[in-house]
């Protein structure tokens, strides 16, 4: 019971936070990104507690049901975004995350607490395939983010509109700079979830492949952000292809994580 | 009574340049007039005087708004030389909260001709630390130049005014921002030496970036300028090169037909490998084909578009100056409740009249309690009561003075921070609850 409380308080946090970074676009002062940044760390932190709370409870990653696995989901993208405040410091981004990030918090807020009929492993290494594999999306859903900020960015400096948002928007290498770090530590991490995930998969139902509507998504889009990668690397393939190629991936691992979960009888969750 | 506040001024809004000229006061001009005015205007406790090409201004504090500006205006006026109708005619006079209200806005420069530019605030530090010095501001404009120049920081930290370019030089270099933010690790490549090239070309170079190219169809006169901008002159036969190498291009060569052509930046886009290219063109007529703004991953900004961004800045700007207005409107609000709530010696009468009161009331109780007293005993305790409140009275009151004081002597150095304004009296009004006073 403590555990719901506790998350609905972070969401409030999280809501308030949402609110104050989406105003902030509106009128850039300290007091509305504090607010933002604010709501967003304490938000982390209750739901922190939220999540200790109930793995005290049940003994294991608490991603039973279809609520447990959005609000987990919601923290590792809000987790990102902090960490990489640290590295880049860019409110505006928080400004475009928020929405998207909103809207995973209404999921989470509605959706089904009936936990997942299918069973869940145990042990350290799916809770860690669990987590990295989310970070990973984490990251990419950031990445999203910024690939919109760029293509807003870059409409506005060819149609040469030098407006409101225009002002606001930060440089293109800056936001292609985050980009490519947000685009390496989802691959990283997703590399390291999806190896883990045959590992599991292999002592789970006794064999490494299994045409599991899950595993064949993930894998077909760790292939293509392997493919982005390396188009940037030998290619030069940046800017406003790379951006698109962001937001492609993004929906494709949306589709993974969310589509593809009422596929998958056995690889899902609620 | 309160002080008012008095403003005494002409500016750029109704008054000529050479009006200005000859009102114009710089720093020597200043304080002699300041010591001047100690003994010439007995009619005001305290003044600073404000003078910038754009203004004069003198703000009193004074007892008689009336006598006080005609005192100020005959003095402008034989400074005026020759022109003393029109200082009568063309000067504004105004009392608080008008007088505050305009104070903030010049402070703030949402009286300026650009508004936000940042001269201003300076301006205004400079007039009120020689007032200081010459001994002509005291506790009222100590509180009023504080609060301007707070109030300017505020409007500068929560609204856009001063962010927004009005030059083109500036233009050109924050529209190469836009798209690469940190110079410093980029080629800047400078075609033609046109005086908008080298203004830009100087700007830019505040950036420090990796390396600032400088070609030309001259290479002495390349290299006079790479000289002067710490560049490097380069032939400009490899112009088709320098185009690869670099990652942001002006260009400003007097040419009758453009020298950076669609094909010849097409051919080296592949070299660039995604790399972002911002060409500036300030040539007239123009140095680079409109049609290479089309090609992936590059920007080209003409002088059309540089007028534009420095419009749109400046309207931007005016936009953000009515925002600024608002906290302008509250600030003034905000300050006349304080001054009228923190006028020290209303409140130590108001404290001590409180003290004295409860005194009375305990020995009227006592008094009734006793069944009266005799008239040696009544006489005995009053003056008991009254030894008492005097004594407890001594040293809070003593604080409160020197404080005023050391906070006034410190008031130029610390006028930015809203902590340094002593918080006793405020302390005082809410634990004795004078809030009434």
């Amino acid at each position: 019971m403590i555990n719901t409380y506790l998350f609905l308080a972070a969401a409030v946090c999280y809501a308030v936070g949402g609110l104050g970074y989406i105003a902030y676009l509106w009128r850039l002062s300290a007091p509305l990104r504090n607010l933002g940044l604010g709501g967003v760390l304490l938000g982390l932190f209750l739901q922190l507690l939220a999540l200790g709370w109930r793995f005290s409870e049940v003994g294991y990653l608490p991603i039973a049901s279809f609520h447990e696995a959005m609000s987990f989901f919601l923290w590792c993208v809000l987790a990102a975004f902090a960490l990489l405040q640290i590295r880049y410091p860019l409110a505006i981004l928080g400004s475009f995350l928020s929405p998207l990030a909103l809207v995973f918090l209404l999921l989470a807020v509605s959706a089904s607490k009936q936990p997942s009929a299918a069973h869940i492993p145990g042990g350290p290494l799916f809770a860690l395939h669990v987590v990295v594999s989310f970070l990973g999306e984490g990251a990419f859903a950031i990445a999203c983010a910024g690939a919109v900020m760029y293509l807003m960015q870059e409409h506005y400096l060819k149609r040469k509109d030098f407006g409101a948002l225009y002002n606001r928007l930060p440089s293109l290498t800056t936001v292609e700079r985050l980009n490519t770090a947000c685009l390496w530590m989802g691959f990283l991490f997703l590399t390291a979830g999806v190896g883990m995930g045959f590992v599991i998969a292999h002592r789970e139902w006794a064999g490494a492949w299994h045409w599991d509507p899950k595993l064949v998504f993930s894998l077909a889009v760790w292939l293509l952000l392997a493919l982005a990668l390396a188009a940037r690397r030998l290619q030069g393939w940046s800017g406003r292809r790379s951006a698109w190629l962001m937001v492609v991936t993004f929906t494709a691992v949306m589709f993974t994580l969310l589509g593809v979960n009422f596929l998958s009888d056995k690889h899902r969750f609620g | 009574m309160d002080p008012s506040l008095l403003l005494v001024g002409l500016s750029h809004r109704a008054t000529s340049i050479e009006l200005r000229e000859r009102l114009y006061f710089d720093e020597r001009r200043a304080r002699s007039l300041l010591r001047e005015a100690k003994q010439a205007w007995p009619n005001s406790t305290e003044f600073a005087l404000l003078s910038t090409c754009n203004r004069t201004e003198i703000y009193t504090a004074t007892l008689r708004p009336d006598a006080a500006a005609e005192e100020i205006l005959s003095r402008l006026s034989i400074e005026a030389r020759g022109h003393a109708g029109d200082v009568r005619e063309q000067a504004y006079v105004r009392t608080d909260p008008e007088a505050l209200s305009h104070l903030f806005r010049v402070t703030a420069s949402l009286d300026s001709m650009v508004p936000g530019e940042t001269q201003i605030s300076g301006q205004v530090r400079d007039a009120y630390r020689w007032a200081a010095e010459e001994r002509t501001v005291g506790p009222y404009l100590h509180r009023v130049f504080q609060k301007a120049l707070h109030v300017a920081k505020r409007i500068r930290r929560e609204t856009q005014i001063g962010r927004q370019v009005v030059s083109l030089s500036h233009a050109a270099v924050e529209l190469a921002r836009k798209v690469e933010e940190d110079l410093s690790a980029r080629t800047i490549l400078v075609i033609g030496t046109g005086e908008m090239g080298e203004l830009a070309a100087r700007q830019i170079g505040k950036f420090r970036p990796a390396r600032l190219l400088v070609t030309s169809r001259s290479l002495d006169r390349a290299a006079q300028l790479a000289r002067e901008v710490a560049g490097e002159p380069r032939d400009i036969h490899t112009l088709n090169r320098l185009l690869e190498e670099a990652d942001v291009v002006i260009a400003s060569a007097a040419v009758p037909e453009p020298l950076v052509t669609t094909d010849l930046v097409r051919s080296g886009l592949q070299a660039r490998r995604g790399r972002p290219l911002v060409l500036i063109d300030l040539g007239m007529p123009r140095n680079i084909e409109p049609d290479v703004h089309r090609l992936e991953e590059v920007f080209v900004y003409n002088l059309d578009d540089l007028e534009r961004v420095t419009r749109e800045g400046l309207a931007s700007r005016r936009e953000e100056a009515v925002k600024g207005g608002e906290i302008i409107r509250e600030a003034v609000e905000d300050f006349v409740a304080h001054l009228r709530a923190l006028d020290l010696d209303r409140l130590i009468v108001a404290f001590r009249r409180k003290m004295e009161a409860l005194g009375e009331a305990e020995i009227r109780r006592v008094a009734g309690s006793a069944n009266g007293l005799d008239p040696a005993h009544a006489e005995m305790m009053k003056a008991l009561a009254h030894g008492i409140v005097q004594k407890f009275l001594h040293q809070p009151v003593s604080r409160l003075k020197a404080n005023a004081r050391a906070s006034s002597s410190n008031a130029v150095q610390d006028a930015d921070d809203p902590k340094a304004e002593s918080l006793l009296p405020e302390a005082l009004v809410e634990l004795f609850d004078l809030k009434d006073v």
